[in-house]
C-alpha cells in the first residue's frame, strides 16, 4: 500500500483547494442560473439575478413543455441520435486510429496529413451545403443529423496518439507471432486497452451530437426531426423576434429572460449524468491488470 | 480498416473543397460555383482595405496563443490534482461539477455577465455602492477585458480539457509509480519525473491540434460578450468579428469564402512550422 | 476504387431520395413555400385545410418551410443558391430582396403574368406597385396590396408625467425634464434602458427627426441603422447627401450633443451593447421610463401596461414637417424562385391565398371556430374557453404579412386607445419620393462592407452619447467614413437615384 507521507497530505491538501476552488467556480453560476430560471420575468428585468429569487414563476419551463408530448419525441429523437451516431463513429474512427498507429504502415504519415488537412482548409459553406442539399439529398433526413457531426480529425489523431504511446509495442509484436490478424489485435488487444480513450473521445461525440444545432438548422426544415438544442433554440429565437416583427402580437408576457435560463437547464439535464459512467474508466492500473488478464 | 473514414472525408472535406474557388469569383446563382465570373483577388479587398487587417490578426492569434497556453495549463494540473485525490466521492463530484459551464453558451454567459457588472444594478456595483466606492464601467474599458475573456474561457473549458488528461494518466503503468516510490521519490517528484514525462506525447498532440486552429477565433464567445460595443473594439476585435460585421448585410459568398481562405493560409502555414519544429525534435510526437 | 465507392454511394442517396419525393400523385402539383419565424403549432391544421382547398381549386398541394430569426441571413440565401423544392419565399426589401434578385435568385414578374394568373391581385393592388419593385429594370417581387400603415413612436408613463408636474411632451428632443424628474424620483428606474439588439440608434434617430429637414436613409446593410446616406423624401427632385454634408450634418452633431447632455446626467443605462431587454420590454415591466416602438407594435402591450396602472402616453416620432414616410409596398412581398418548375401554378395559389376572403382568414388567423370566431359586433375574436396563449395559430404569427389585409375585421383585442392611435396615423403619412427606389449595392460591395463595419464601431458610440467629445468623435468618424471610401458609395447611390428618376417619368 502507499504509504501516507507527509508530502502524500500536502499534495492532496493542494488538490483539494485547487479543484475546491474551480469546482465552487463552475458550479455556483449554474445554480443561481437554475434558481433563477424560477423567478418571474418582472424580477429578473427589474432587479437582476438573485440568489433567491422573491417572485417564483415556472413560465419558461411552461413555455418549453407547452407540449409534453413534443418533448418526450425531441429528447428519444435526441437520444436516439446520440447513441447510435457515438457507436458508429466510435468504432470507425478508432479503427482508423489504429491504422494510423502502426509504426508497419509505409504511408501513415500521408494519410494523418489526408485527414488533417481537411481541418484547416474547407470549401466553406455554400458549396458544402449544395453537395449536401442538391447533390446528395441528405436535406430532412435523420441521416443528415448522424453524418455531419460523425467524424472528428481531432478525434481520430488523439486516439492514433494514444494507441501509438501507450499500448506496449511488445504485446502487438507477440500477438502478430502468435498469429492474430491486424483486425484481430485490434479487436482483442487495442480495443480493451484503449478505454480511458474510447471513453473520453466517445463522451466528446456524445457531445456533439447532443449538442448539435448546426446540423439541424441548415439542413432540417421537418419539426419531427428537431433535435432538442435546435427545438430549444427556435424557441428562444421566435420568443425574442415575435414581439418585434409580428403585428397583433397575441401575448406580451414572454418570458424571454428567463427561458435563456430554463434552456440551459434543460439541456444540460439527462446528459450530464452520462459523464459519471464515463469516468468508470479513468482508473489508475487499467492497463496492467488488461494486459495481465 | 480506414476506408470508411476516408470515404467520409473525401465526400464531405475534399469534393466540397473545391468550392473555394468561390474566394476568386463573382458569385451568382446561375452560373454557381464554377459557372460564376472570375474577378481575382476583389473579394480580399474589403478585409485588406478595412486599415483593421493586421490589427485584427494579431488580436486573433495573441488571444489564441493566451487561451491555449492557459487552457493546457490548467486542463494538465486539473487532471494531475483530481488523479492525485484519495476521496472517492470529491473526486467523482468535482470532475462532473467542473464540467458544467461547458453546457452554459456564451449567450447566456453574456446576460451573467451584465448582470454582474453593469452599472445601474450590477452586483459589483450595487456592492462598491454600498461601501462608498465609486461604481466600474467595465464596458467602457478594455483592459479589464483582458483579463475576463481568457478567465471565462479557462472556466468554460477546463472540465471539458482535462478529460483527455485524465484518460492518458489513468493509462500509465502502476509499474513505473511503484518504481519510483522504490527510489525513494516522493508525491510531488513522481509527478515532475513520471506523470508529466508520460504524458507528453498528449499534451503535445493537443497543443499541436490547437495550433492548427490559431488563426480561428472563439467567434461565439466575442461577440456574445463583447458585441457591437465600439468602445472595447480596437481591443477584443478578431477576425472572425470583423468579417461576421462587414458581411451580415451583403452576405456575399466570395467575400465570406475569402476571409476563411485567409484564416486557413495562415493556420497551414504556422502549423507547418511547429509541426516541422516537433519533428526535428522527436518525431514521433509530430502530427504528420 | 474510391472514386467508384463514391459515385455508388452518391448514386444510392439520389435513388432513395427520390422513391421518397415520387410520392405525389400524379398530375397534381406539389408546391413549396418558405416563410420567415417559426411554424406555429397549429400550422399542420392549416395546411391541411389549405391543401384541401388548393386541391378542389387547382388540383395543387402546398408545403410551408420556415427559415428562423436567428438564421435569416445565413440561409435565405443557401435556400436559394441551392434551388432544392422551392418555389415561393417571403421576402421584403428589408429581406434581402435586392441582393437576391440582382444575383438572380428569382424569377421575373411580369405585369402581362400577373394579369393572366393573378386577376384577383392585379386588381387589388395599385398599380404604383409594381414600380417600386424594379432591380436593374425588372420586377421580381409580388408586393402586397396593403402596407402596413405605420409611424415610429415612443412610449412615456402619463403618470409619472402628472405626478412630477411635467407638461405634455410633444417632441423627442423635448423629454429632458420629464426623464430628469424619473431619474431623481424613481431610484429604481432607468430613465431611459436602451438594449442592443434594437435600440442603440432610436433614440438618436428620434432627434435627429427633430433636428433635421426630412430625411429618407439608405440602408446599406440591414446591420446597421441609417443615418449616412440621406435624401429629402419629401423632395421632388430627390436631394441625396452623405451625413458628412450640411444640412445633416449639423444635424448629426446636434443629435448626438443631445444624446450626451442625457447620457451624463444618467438618463441612459451605461452599456446599452452588453443589455438585451428591448425599452418596450423594460418598460412594460416598469423599469424604464421611455419604449421605443412603432404604433402597430405596442399595441400588444398597451393591456399590460395599463393592468400595471401606467397612462402610456403614446407619442409619433415625426420629422420636423409632421410627416412620416409610408411604408412602401415592397415592405412584405412574395418572390418566385428562379428554379420553380410550377412557376403558373404557384402564382395562381399566391393568388387565392392573397386575395380570396376564405383563403386569407385561413392562413392568417387560422380554423374558424379552433383559432378564431367573427364576434356578433363583426370582430375577430377568440373562440370560448380559448385564451391568447393557448390559441395554436395567433394571428399573423405563420408570417403570411404579404396578404391583403384589408379584408380582415378588426380585431376584439384592440383597446380604445389603440383604435384612437390607428385612426390618428394616416394624417402623418406621406408618399416619399424614395419609395422604390432600390440600392444595388454590387458595384460597390468592398466600401458597403468596410462602411458597416466603421459604422459598428464609431457611429455607435455617439448614437448613445458616450463619447468625452462629440466633435471630436465626430471627426474620427468622418475620417474613417472618407478611408473607407465613402464618396464613392455617395456618388453611386446618386448615379443609381437618377437613374431611377429618369425611369419614372
Amino acid at each position: 500500500m502507499i504509504k501516507r507521507t507527509s508530502d502524500f497530505y500536502a499534495l492532496n491538501a493542494i488538490a483539494y483547494l485547487v479543484v475546491g476552488i474551480l469546482a465552487v467556480l463552475a458550479v455556483f453560476p449554474f445554480l443561481v442560473l437554475t434558481v433563477n430560471s424560477f423567478a418571474s420575468e418582472h424580477e429578473i428585468i427589474n432587479e437582476g439575478y438573485k440568489f433567491w429569487p422573491k417572485e417564483f414563476s415556472s413560465g419558461a419551463y411552461d413555455m418549453i413543455f407547452k407540449n409534453p408530448q413534443r418533448i418526450i419525441r425531441v429528447y428519444e429523437l435526441t437520444i436516439f441520435i446520440t447513441v447510435v451516431g457515438t457507436a458508429v463513429s466510435l468504432f470507425l474512427s478508432s479503427m482508423a486510429a489504429f491504422v494510423l498507429s502502426r509504426k508497419e504502415l509505409r504511408y501513415r504519415n500521408a494519410l494523418a496529413f489526408f485527414l488533417y488537412f481537411t481541418q484547416l482548409f474547407n470549401g466553406g459553406l455554400v458549396p458544402y451545403y449544395l453537395l449536401l442539399s442538391r447533390n446528395l439529398h441528405l436535406s430532412n433526413s435523420i441521416l443528415v443529423l448522424l453524418l455531419v457531426p460523425m467524424f472528428s480529425v481531432m478525434n481520430i489523431l488523439i486516439m492514433r496518439n494514444y494507441m501509438a504511446n501507450s499500448i506496449p509495442a511488445a504485446i502487438l509484436e507477440s500477438a502478430t507471432i502468435d498469429g492474430l490478424t491486424e483486425p484481430g489485435c485490434y479487436a482483442r488487444i487495442v480495443l480493451p486497452l484503449s478505454t480511458p480513450v474510447l471513453a473520453s473521445i466517445g463522451l466528446f461525440t456524445a457531445l456533439g451530437y447532443w449538442n448539435d444545432w448546426w446540423t439541424p438548422m441548415m439542413f432540417i426544415q421537418k419539426e419531427a426531426l428537431y433535435p432538442l438544442q435546435y427545438t430549444l433554440y427556435q424557441l428562444l429565437a421566435s420568443v425574442n423576434f415575435s414581439a418585434q416583427m409580428v403585428n397583433n402580437a397575441p401575448t406580451v408576457n414572454l418570458p424571454k429572460e428567463t427561458l435563456k435560463l430554463a434552456m440551459t437547464v434543460v439541456a444540460t439535464g439527462p446528459i450530464i449524468l452520462v459523464y459519471p459512467f464515463v469516468q468508470r474508466y479513468f482508473v489508475k492500473g487499467i492497463t496492467m491488470g488488461a494486459v495481465k488478464g | 480498416m480506414f476506408a470508411p473514414v476516408a470515404l467520409y472525408f473525401i465526400i464531405f472535406a475534399y469534393v466540397p473543397m473545391a468550392g473555394i474557388v468561390v474566394a476568386f469569383k463573382e458569385y451568382n446563382y446561375r452560373g454557381g460555383i464554377f459557372g460564376s465570373p472570375w474577378i481575382g483577388f476583389e473579394n480580399f479587398k474589403f478585409f485588406f482595405g478595412s486599415g483593421k487587417a493586421v490589427q485584427v490578426t494579431v488580436n486573433t492569434l495573441l488571444y489564441n496563443v493566451v487561451f491555449l497556453a492557459a487552457y493546457s495549463f490548467f486542463s494538465i494540473l486539473v487532471a494531475i490534482l483530481i488523479s492525485e485525490m484519495t476521496g472517492r466521492w470529491f473526486k467523482k463530484v468535482s470532475q462532473t461539477i467542473l464540467f458544467l459551464p461547458y453546457f452554459i453558451s456564451w449567450v447566456t454567459v453574456s446576460a451573467f455577465v451584465y448582470n454582474i457588472f453593469n452599472f445601474e444594478y450590477g452586483l459589483v456595483n450595487t456592492f462598491l455602492k454600498s461601501i462608498g466606492s465609486e461604481p466600474i464601467n467595465i464596458y467602457s474599458n478594455p483592459s479589464w477585458w483582458y483579463f475576463i475573456l481568457p478567465l471565462f474561457y479557462i472556466w468554460k473549458w477546463v472540465g471539458f480539457g482535462s478529460v483527455l488528461y485524465l484518460a492518458t494518466i489513468s493509462g500509465i503503468d502502476q509499474e513505473c509509480y511503484e518504481a519510483a516510490t522504490i527510489d525513494g521519490a516522493n508525491a510531488f517528484q513522481k509527478i515532475w519525473y513520471v506523470t508529466l514525462p508520460l504524458i507528453r506525447p498528449t499534451i503535445v498532440i493537443l497543443v499541436l491540434l490547437g495550433v492548427g486552429r490559431i488563426m480561428r477565433g472563439e467567434f461565439d464567445m466575442f461577440y456574445q460578450l463583447i458585441g457591437n460595443n465600439g468602445f472595447l473594439m480596437d481591443a477584443t476585435d478578431i477576425i472572425d468579428t470583423l468579417v461576421f460585421r462587414s458581411l451580415v448585410g451583403s452576405q456575399d459568398f466570395g467575400m465570406a469564402s475569402a476571409a476563411g481562405l485567409y484564416q486557413s493560409v495562415l493556420c497551414f502555414v504556422i502549423l507547418m512550422v511547429v509541426n516541422a519544429f516537433v519533428r526535428r525534435y522527436d518525431e514521433s510526437q509530430a502530427l504528420f | 476504387m474510391k472514386k467508384k465507392l463514391l459515385s455508388t454511394v452518391a448514386v444510392v442517396a439520389l435513388v432513395c431520395t427520390m422513391g421518397v419525393s415520387g410520392l405525389w400523385a400524379e398530375n397534381e402539383t406539389h408546391l413549396t413555400g418558405y416563410l420567415l419565424g417559426s411554424a406555429p403549432s397549429g400550422l399542420n391544421d392549416v395546411v391541411a385545410a389549405l391543401n384541401q382547398k388548393l386541391k378542389a381549386d387547382l388540383n395543387a398541394t402546398m408545403d410551408i418551410n420556415y427559415i428562423g430569426w436567428n438564421e435569416l441571413s445565413s440561409k435565405y440565401p443557401l435556400v436559394l443558391a441551392a434551388g432544392e423544392n422551392i418555389d415561393w419565399i417571403f421576402t421584403a426589401d428589408w429581406c434581402q430582396y435586392m441582393t437576391q434578385a440582382a444575383r438572380g435568385a428569382f424569377k421575373e414578374i411580369t405585369v402581362a403574368d400577373v394579369q393572366k394568373y393573378m386577376p384577383k391581385h392585379w386588381a387589388a393592388t395599385p398599380k404604383q406597385s409594381w414600380g417600386q419593385t424594379k432591380v436593374d429594370g425588372k420586377g421580381y417581387m409580388i408586393t402586397t396590396a396593403t402596407p402596413d400603415r405605420k409611424v415610429t413612436v415612443f412610449v412615456i408613463r402619463g403618470d409619472l408625467r402628472k405626478k412630477y408636474g411635467i407638461p405634455p411632451v410633444t417632441k423627442f428632443s423635448d423629454l429632458g425634464p420629464y426623464l430628469a424628474a424619473v431619474k431623481k424620483n424613481e431610484p429604481s428606474m432607468v430613465p431611459m434602458n436602451l438594449d442592443s439588439g434594437f435600440d442603440v440608434s432610436s433614440p438618436f434617430g428620434y432627434a435627429m427627426n427633430d433636428f433635421a429637414p426630412p430625411y429618407w436613409s439608405l440602408q446599406i446593410s440591414p446591420s446597421t441603422s441609417g443615418f449616412l446616406l440621406v435624401g429629402n423624401f419629401e423632395d421632388p427632385a430627390r436631394s441625396s447627401y452623405s451625413i458628412l454634408e450640411e444640412p445633416y450634418k449639423a444635424a448629426f452633431v446636434k443629435a448626438s450633443k443631445l444624446m450626451k447632455k442625457w447620457y451624463d446626467l444618467g438618463y441612459v443605462n451605461k452599456n446599452p451593447f452588453a443589455n438585451t431587454v428591448r425599452s418596450l420590454d423594460s418598460f412594460t415591466q416598469g423599469k424604464s421610463g421611455v419604449a421605443f416602438t412603432n404604433s402597430v407594435n405596442v399595441q400588444a402591450n398597451l393591456k399590460q401596461m395599463q393592468d400595471s396602472g401606467f397612462d402610456p402616453e403614446i407619442i409619433p416620432a415625426v420629422c420636423s414637417t409632421g410627416h412620416y414616410p409610408a411604408d412602401a409596398f415592397t415592405n412584405n412581398g412574395v418572390a418566385i424562385a428562379a428554379s420553380s418548375k410550377a412557376p403558373e401554378k404557384t402564382m395562381q395559389a399566391l393568388d387565392l391565398i392573397m386575395e380570396d376572403p376564405a383563403y386569407d382568414y385561413l392562413v392568417y388567423f387560422g380554423i374558424e371556430g379552433k383559432n378564431y370566431v367573427i364576434t356578433k359586433d363583426g370582430k375577430v375574436g377568440l373562440p370560448e374557453g380559448v385564451s391568447a396563449e393557448q390559441n395554436t395559430y395567433p394571428p399573423d404569427a405563420a408570417g403570411f404579412w404579404f396578404t391583403n389585409k384589408d379584408l380582415f375585421k378588426p380585431l376584439a383585442s384592440w383597446s380604445e386607445k389603440y383604435l384612437a392611435l390607428k385612426k390618428m396615423i394616416p394624417s402623418y403619412l406621406y408618399n416619399s419620393t424614395f419609395t422604390g427606389f432600390a440600392f444595388t449595392p454590387d458595384k460597390v460591395k468592398t466600401e458597403v462592407a468596410n462602411l458597416t463595419n466603421v459604422m459598428t464601431q464609431y457611429a455607435n458610440p455617439l448614437y448613445i452619447g458616450a463619447v468625452p467629445d462629440v466633435d471630436k468623435a465626430f471627426a474620427t468618424y468622418s475620417q474613417k467614413l472618407k478611408a473607407a471610401n465613402i464618396d464613392k458609395v455617395e456618388t453611386e447611390m446618386k448615379a443609381q437615384i437618377s437613374a431611377f428618376s429618369s425611369a419614372q417619368k
